[in-house]
């Protein structure tokens, strides 16, 4: 820097900020989105109970705007196939019947875990009551990015029996994520 | 020969590779932020993801070129009027500027390799995938990044706006390989 006299001082002021700005840079993801930069090397038995599911409605034109508004947004972080325990939500495949909180790999929040110790069971009426206030139905889970409150009764009776048919055994949709 | 920079300002090589690299980030920025959101049957989706790819696989290459330029040659003076301290107070953002779209570039490439995407520039060349690498590592940094490279433009518009009216430099400095 022979052509400039930038003092050290000044030099490692204007450093500072710029890496305080990148580590804060570094928790936003976290604080955001509610994401984890690592996986998790929890083992747990994905555990079920045997429920018995509502017929699949017909699809109608409520279920087409859902699919591509908060069906979406589901799919966005949740794969529909399994594996893929590294993704920002777990994966929904085979959904129905499921003890919460039991992929081996996905890095689980505290409250999800102890929701799945509790016996939280995926059923069409708790993941009813779970994505109408995710918030409320399990306080403090990392799921509270997006539009992940649904509060018309029929919009999230669309998005369960969207579940029903992409998340079943042997589905092909959502191959692609 | 490459033009160098000197005392009195950069060389034709810099203003060339400051200027390829502005444009090229900025159409794989734009593309980025067009895809994320819609829905992924749709094939339109596919396309510009790979269009993103081929252009952070560009992106990169220039940015590496542009920091080994950068590292090759000294600092201009600082233009008349602006003390040095606030004229390498801006090079330090447009530093950190650089080594976030470096970071964004590599971490870009790593979360295609753990979805188990090629990158490729335009099908033309592949990159050679570096396994080891998995989607939440590799998405949650290259989510850093992307923020950090916001406040980054932000930072760069807010410091020259200062510098501008402060000094009396002009608003030309915003652009690349412009003194005043």
């Amino acid at each position: 820097m022979k052509n400039l006299n930038y003092s050290h001082t000044a030099k490692s002021i204007h450093v500072g900020i710029y890496l305080a700005i990148l580590i804060g840079c570094c928790l936003t993801p976290y604080y955001w989105f509610g994401v984890v930069p690592i996986k998790s090397d929890r083992v747990v038995d994905t555990e079920y109970i045997d429920i018995l599911l509502s017929p699949i409605m017909p699809e109608d034109e409520l279920e087409r705007s859902v699919l591509m508004e908060e069906f979406r947004w589901c799919r966005y972080c949740h794969v529909m196939q399994p594996g893929h325990p590294d993704e920002p939500g777990p994966t929904l495949y085979n959904i129905f019947g499921r003890r919460a909180a039991t992929i081996s790999g996905f890095y689980y929040s505290d409250s999800f875990i102890e929701a799945g110790e509790n016996k939280l069971y995926w059923t069409e009426e708790t993941i009813d009551e779970f994505i109408t206030d995710p918030q409320k139905y399990i306080p403090n889970n990392r799921m509270f990015h997006g539009p992940v409150f649904i509060s018309d009764p029929e919009r999230r009776k669309r998005v369960i029996n969207l579940l029903k048919k992409w998340t079943a055994v042997g589905s092909t949709y959502g191959t692609e994520h | 020969m490459l033009a160098e920079d000197n005392a009195a300002g950069y060389g034709t090589t810099t203003v060339v590779l400051s200027w390829l690299v502005l444009i090229s980030f900025i159409i794989t920025f734009v593309v980025s932020v067009s895809w994320p959101t819609m829905d992924v049957s749709d094939p339109i989706r596919s396309y510009r993801r790979l269009l993103h790819m081929s252009c952070g696989v560009i992106t990169a290459i220039l940015i590496v070129l542009r920091l080994i330029w950068w590292c090759k040659n000294p600092f201009p003076k600082a233009p008349q009027g602006m003390p040095d301290n606030a004229f390498g107070g801006s090079r330090i953002v447009v530093l950190f500027f650089y080594i976030d779209i470096l970071g964004l570039a590599v971490t870009g490439f790593m979360n295609s390799w753990a979805m188990g995407y090629e990158v490729s520039f335009l099908g033309l060349f592949t990159l050679p995938i570096i396994s080891g690498t998995t989607v939440s590592f590799a998405g949650y940094f290259h989510s850093v990044f992307l923020f950090f490279n916001n406040l980054m433009m932000l930072s760069f518009v807010l410091v020259n706006i200062y510098h501008s009216i402060r000094y009396k430099v002009g608003f030309r400095r915003w652009l690349p390989g412009k003194m005043a």
